[in-house]
């Protein structure tokens, strides 16, 4: 070894630490970054001449240390376990947060929700029993089946309108599933020459990861890792992305018969060109269970109530006797048995006089029929019952999607606790990196001091005794 | 296990809002009064509470019914006393014209009062209760009775629904009360025909004796009537005792099924604080400690 190859030595060292902490500056930097993976200079030390010289006796010493690369620190199984749980949180508590809005709108039990004004119109029969010749409280009557109606109308509606909202959320998912496919293509074209050139893109790779997880929140996707450092997106058995390229994904709405009687058509998502694609994860699944399954389901439940409504009055009803002795007339609009159509019928409508409620050939202030309308507030597999039935399912359903998104979201933050913990920068450690980097620095620099003094003893000092 | 500022903030995160989100849970069902709130809370408990609610519902719409009936009794009740007042009255001007030795002005005074009476009971048969005849039936007629004391009415009863299922009568209609018309053969017929023909023979001078038996007969009626109310009247009064008995039971149970019990959740209000509390200090602790300040 000679003084200069040390002093080379020692430069290397002086090189290598600064790249070190040049590193260790940006992870410090990117503490709280979102999606970073701190990063590690890798050095090596550098081994004697590769080629042993034919005349070289000299015992080979290292020419000092480099800087190998930069690796970014992850637990690959760990990540590809998040992806997939998220996707999974995503769809459970989306569905959650829709189901808890229906839950919303019957708001039971309560004094306002649809039980009590079911059960205001069977008091009113009751009333009408006790005062039959009394226009106002017939009147009343008429008056308190309107307000039922609305209440059941309004319910419709916002069925309706949650779902129009599932639906136009499913186009806003597609817009950004559609701006993240092209991102992860833009960085995968970007990845590809800078990966095989041997460098180390390391926050690119974050990028994507970021861009990754945020579609796995939307649809789920299957991520699929080429050797050339490119990923492959794929949802529900098609691919969203290959290398640089994506397929535009796209959501539709399509008429069903399955869903005809509840007058919407069924929400559909594919791919430009390709058939229909169901995504099982995320909140795309979610969508489609709320839009084509959970809310004309609950649509349907009012409709039955409307129409065991309107069955069951009208059927006592049209045999009663009104208070000028004609029979036949209906209560509800015997067309309208959904929700939405329920109305009063044309028969009574501002006709106080023709509620039916005398049993017929009886008196004119019989109120047998009167009678027997207030007593279906008992009435087994009636309206309310239908309701009752109702709200304790739709109960039992949001409790338990509540129960398995909450489960599911501690689930995700155990793996992401453990995934984050691996991958983030913990500053204890890179202070004491920092520390390291800095004594090997000043340790060189000693190096390059104390070769300088040997030489200055070479230099200077020697051959003082012929002068 | 690696533990980072990022992994250790985003469990501390999670775990205080965890602790949160209770202590709010808590705080929302003090503030309410009431621990079922939405049906997924408890869809059982949900269930029962409709139910209860449902029942309590019916229940308050029976006891309205309860009083609607016992006015209705009421009212027929009073009527019939002040019928049988009259007919008492009746019957002891009755006696004194069969007395033989009342001259013709005494008789045709007699005989006026006895029609006065008649009058006056066609009045009482008219009773009305919320513009209703009640010994009318179920007809629509505004009158159970014509001035001259002919029947308007039908013989239809007039229920109340006072329980799931129990319905109760709670008229008397005219005939059950005054008896059937007969014009043929007034003495027989109904009260007011007997009151006027037997004034008709007082006057005549004709013996009046034969009127003491239908004067009897009516009696009959109204007291039957009578009875009949207040036997229906006395039963009511249990109904209703009882309905109220099963109102309160039932709310009882409601308020069980839906209330929070205020001392429990108080206690629980005060852990969950302490453990909030807890977490902020440690947190708080954790947080702002690092290598940085022990390093110079």
């Amino acid at each position: 070894m000679t003084n200069i190859s040390a002093l080379q030595s020692a430069l290397s060292g002086l090189l290598a630490q600064r790249h070190r902490l040049d590193v260790i500056g940006h992870n410090v930097a990117n503490a709280s970054t979102p999606g970073y993976s701190r990063q590690r200079a890798d050095l090596v030390s550098g081994g004697g001449g590769p080629v042993p010289a034919l005349f070289s006796g000299s015992l080979i010493t290292g020419d000092g240390v480099d800087v190998a690369g930069i690796s970014r620190y992850r637990d690959q199984f760990l990540e590809t376990r998040s992806l997939g749980e998220r996707g999974a949180t995503a769809q459970l508590s989306l569905q959650s947060r829709y189901l808890e809005r229906v839950e919303l709108v019957h708001a039971e039990p309560s004094d306002s929700g649809l039980a009590a004004s079911l059960d205001t119109l069977w008091s009113s029969f009751d009333e009408l029993a006790n005062h039959p010749g009394q226009i106002p409280q017939r009147a009343a009557v008429l008056e308190q089946a309107d307000s039922t109606i609305d209440q059941l109308r309004f319910m419709d509606d916002q069925m309706r309108t949650l779902r129009d909202t599932a639906v136009g959320e499913a186009r806003a998912l597609v817009t950004q599933v559609n701006d993240l496919a092209t991102e992860v293509a833009a960085l995968n074209d970007s990845l590809r020459p800078l990966l095989l050139s041997g460098a180390s893109p390391n926050d690119l790779l974050d990028q994507r990861d970021l861009a990754l997880g945020q579609l796995s929140d939307l649809v789920g996707g299957r991520v699929h890792a080429r050797d050339d450092g490119t990923v492959d997106v794929s949802v529900g058995g098609n691919s969203l992305v290959t290398g640089g390229r994506t397929v535009e994904f796209q959501s539709a709405t399509v008429a069903d018969p399955g869903l005809a009687d509840v007058g919407v058509g069924r929400l559909v998502f594919s791919f430009q060109g390709g058939g229909e694609v169901t995504p099982t994860a995320g909140e795309a699944a979610g969508l489609l269970e709320m839009a084509n399954n959970a809310l004309p389901d609950s649509i349907r439940s009012l409709d039955q109530i409307a129409e065991s409504l309107v069955t069951s009055v009208n059927s006592l009803h049209t045999a009663g006797q009104d208070l000028d002795g004609a029979t036949g007339w209906n209560f509800f609009d015997p067309t309208g048995t959904t929700a939405a159509t329920l109305a009063m019928s044309a028969d009574v409508v501002d006709q106080p006089r023709r509620l039916a409620i005398a049993t017929a050939g009886a008196g004119q202030l019989d109120v047998g029929v009167a009678q027997q309308l207030a007593s279906l507030r008992d009435a087994s597999g009636g309206p309310d019952d239908l309701y009752a039935e109702l709200v304790g399912g739709l109960g039992v359903q949001v409790g338990s999607a509540r129960a398995r998104a909450s489960a599911q979201e501690s689930v995700l933050r155990r793996v992401d606790e453990i995934r984050i913990a691996e991958r983030s920068v913990n500053i204890d450690e890179e202070m004491i990196d920092l520390v390291a980097a800095q004594r090997a620095y000043e340790a060189s620099a000693r190096m390059i001091n104390a070769v300088d003094e040997m030489l200055d003893i070479l230099v200077n000092r020697l051959g003082l005794v012929g002068r | 296990m690696r533990i980072t500022q990022q992994s250790q903030a985003l469990a501390m995160r999670a775990d205080l809002s965890l602790v949160s989100s209770r202590l709010a849970d808590i705080q929302r069902q003090i503030a309410s009064g009431r621990q079922l709130d939405r049906a997924s809370d408890d869809p059982a408990g949900a269930l029962e509470a409709l139910r209860y609610r449902r029942s309590l519902r019916s229940y308050e719409q029976y006891d309205r019914n309860i009083g609607d009936a016992k006015a209705w009794l009421r009212s027929g009740d009073s009527a019939l006393g002040a019928i049988d007042a009259r007919l008492t009255r009746a019957q002891d001007l009755t006696i004194q014209a069969d007395n033989g030795s009342l001259d013709a002005v005494a008789r045709s005074a007699i005989a006026t009062e006895l029609r006065g009476i008649a009058d006056e009971m066609v009045g009482l048969a008219n009773t009305h209760h919320l513009g209703r005849p009640i010994f009318g039936g179920a007809s629509g007629n505004s009158q159970a009775y014509d001035p001259m004391g002919s029947f308007q009415g039908d013989t239809g009863t007039v229920t109340r629904t006072v329980g799931s299922g129990a319905s109760y009568q709670v008229n008397v209609t005219g005939p059950d009360v005054f008896g059937v018309e007969n014009p043929g053969d007034p003495i027989n017929g109904n009260t007011f025909e007997v009151l006027r023909e037997i004034a008709d023979r007082v006057e005549a001078g004709l013996p009046a004796a034969v009127g003491l038996d239908a004067i009897e007969r009516a009696h009959a009626g109204v007291h039957n009537s009578q009875a009949t109310l207040g036997a229906r009247l006395a039963s009511l009064e249990k109904m209703e005792s009882r309905n109220e008995g099963i109102t309160i039971e039932m709310r009882s149970a409601l308020s069980e099924t839906e209330d929070v019990d205020l001392a429990d959740a108080i206690l629980d209000l005060k852990s969950q604080e302490a453990a909030y509390s807890a977490a902020l200090g440690v947190t708080g602790r954790i947080l702002d400690r690092s290598l940085l300040d022990f390093l110079r």
